[in-house]
């Protein structure tokens, strides 16, 4: 009876011992792997290996004093800049114009600007001296491509430099961008005011 | 000679290895930003992140979800073996180690979420933890008068269900191993007795 009742206990406490250091292999096992797979660069403990590699073609191309963003892989596949389509058009007499981008969605899911609109502000006067804004949303489907039309009103000294006939009348960095709402992938974005000359400097461009 | 199963305990372990495999393929917890332009998949055994269209981990996370799938493999695992041997010795020992698993695992995942959505509130960000809302990024980080607010959307997906059964089934196998693990007193009035028959125990 004796016997048997010791029998038992150290069955229990085998049992019980075999079932804590399972504990402990399945849960230090696991990060103990990790930490010894990256004993090298604790870093990557916390940082993704994408964001890594990310961090070191921005740090790259910072000290090349390139930060085009055609450098940049974040999405997997190479961010194409928008071309342009024709030759932008322009009325003088109203100073309407109208201009069309060739844009290639480089996701993987639909891309979708509903918004895009924005008030061209002369640093001279603060007068309002046109606007800027797409006439329709747009949805890109993943890796295709599609024509936006960009329609506003601008003087046509500015509408000269900025399709690249530059007159000289009116320095592009003169201007304040006012009020610029975007609505894209449904995240709404407003800015009160963008100097695009701060956003130069910021570049390095 | 009437051999016992604890029937809550057999379908608690069945359901905490589906979970496992469940939730290798859709997260217990899951955020929406925009449209699908952000995405956190939360889990603890496979969480993810979604920004555009990369898919990234965290390694620590990792080690973390992997950690978290061996403990519910082996809980479910053991839960089946106390199952069909209640009676056993060290069958509470077995019941001891995998009935709590679960349960953990999921007062841990809630816990830490709602710990999440309290840091984000302090920040003053309101994530939704089910449904959606409009969220107002803070406008003190935001550089040049900016303002952005995004539709945000969080649910529970199959997964957490499916771990809340397994939870309850693992508690209702805990409880239910006073009955299973009785001695049976011989006699034809214990036979006869309805908790006797309404016990889930077979004949061998």
């Amino acid at each position: 009876m004796l016997i048997t009742a010791i029998r038992v206990a150290v069955g229990m406490n085998t049992v019980k011992i075999a079932l804590t250091l399972l504990t402990i292999a399945i849960t230090v096992g696991p990060l103990v792997y990790v930490v010894f797979i990256y004993r090298d660069n604790l870093v990557g403990l916390v940082l993704p290996p994408q964001f890594a590699n990310l961090g070191q073609n921005l740090g790259q191309n910072m000290s090349n004093g390139n930060l085009s963003s055609s450098q940049f892989n974040i999405t997997g596949s190479d961010f194409q800049m928008p071309q342009l389509v024709s030759a932008p058009q322009y009325n003088p007499d109203t100073g309407e114009f109208s201009l069309s981008l060739n844009v290639t969605n480089p996701l993987t899911n639909e891309l979708s600007i509903d918004q895009l609109s924005v008030q061209i502000q002369s640093k001279d006067n603060n007068a309002l001296v046109g606007n800027i804004s797409i006439p329709q949303p747009i949805n890109i489907q993943p890796g295709e491509s599609s024509i936006i039309n960009v329609t506003g009103i601008m003087p046509q000294d500015m509408f000269n430099q900025i399709s690249g006939q530059n007159t000289g009348n009116i320095d592009v960095n003169n201007i304040i961008l006012k009020n610029l709402n975007v609505v894209v992938g449904g995240i709404k974005i407003h800015f009160d005011e963008i100097d695009p000359s701060s956003i130069q400097s910021l570049g390095g461009l | 000679m009437e051999r016992r199963i604890n029937w809550f305990g057999l379908a608690a372990g069945i359901i905490t290895l589906v979970v496992v495999v469940v939730s290798l393929f859709l997260p217990w917890w899951q955020l929406t930003i925009g449209d699908k332009l952000i995405q956190v998949n939360a889990s603890p055994m496979n969480t993810n992140f979604g920004l555009l269209s990369l898919q990234f981990t965290i390694p620590l996370i990792w080690a973390w979800n992997l950690a978290s799938i061996l403990t519910f493999v082996a809980a479910g695992l053991v839960m089946l073996l106390y199952s069909v041997i209640p009676t056993k010795s060290y069958s509470k020992e077995l019941l001891g180690f995998s009935y709590k698993k679960p349960i953990y695992a999921l007062i841990s995942f809630v816990a830490g979420l709602l710990v999440l959505v309290a840091i984000a509130s302090f920040l003053g960000v309101s994530i939704p933890v089910m449904g959606s809302s409009n969220v107002a990024l803070p406008t003190q980080f935001m550089p040049m008068g900016a303002s952005i607010s995004v539709l945000v959307s969080g649910s529970f997906q199959l997964p957490f269900w499916l771990a809340i059964v397994a939870a309850a089934l693992c508690i209702a196998a805990r409880l239910y191993h006073r009955r299973v693990a009785k001695v049976p007193k011989t006699g034809p009035e214990t036979a006869a007795s309805p908790t006797e028959t309404m016990s889930t125990s077979v004949s061998a």
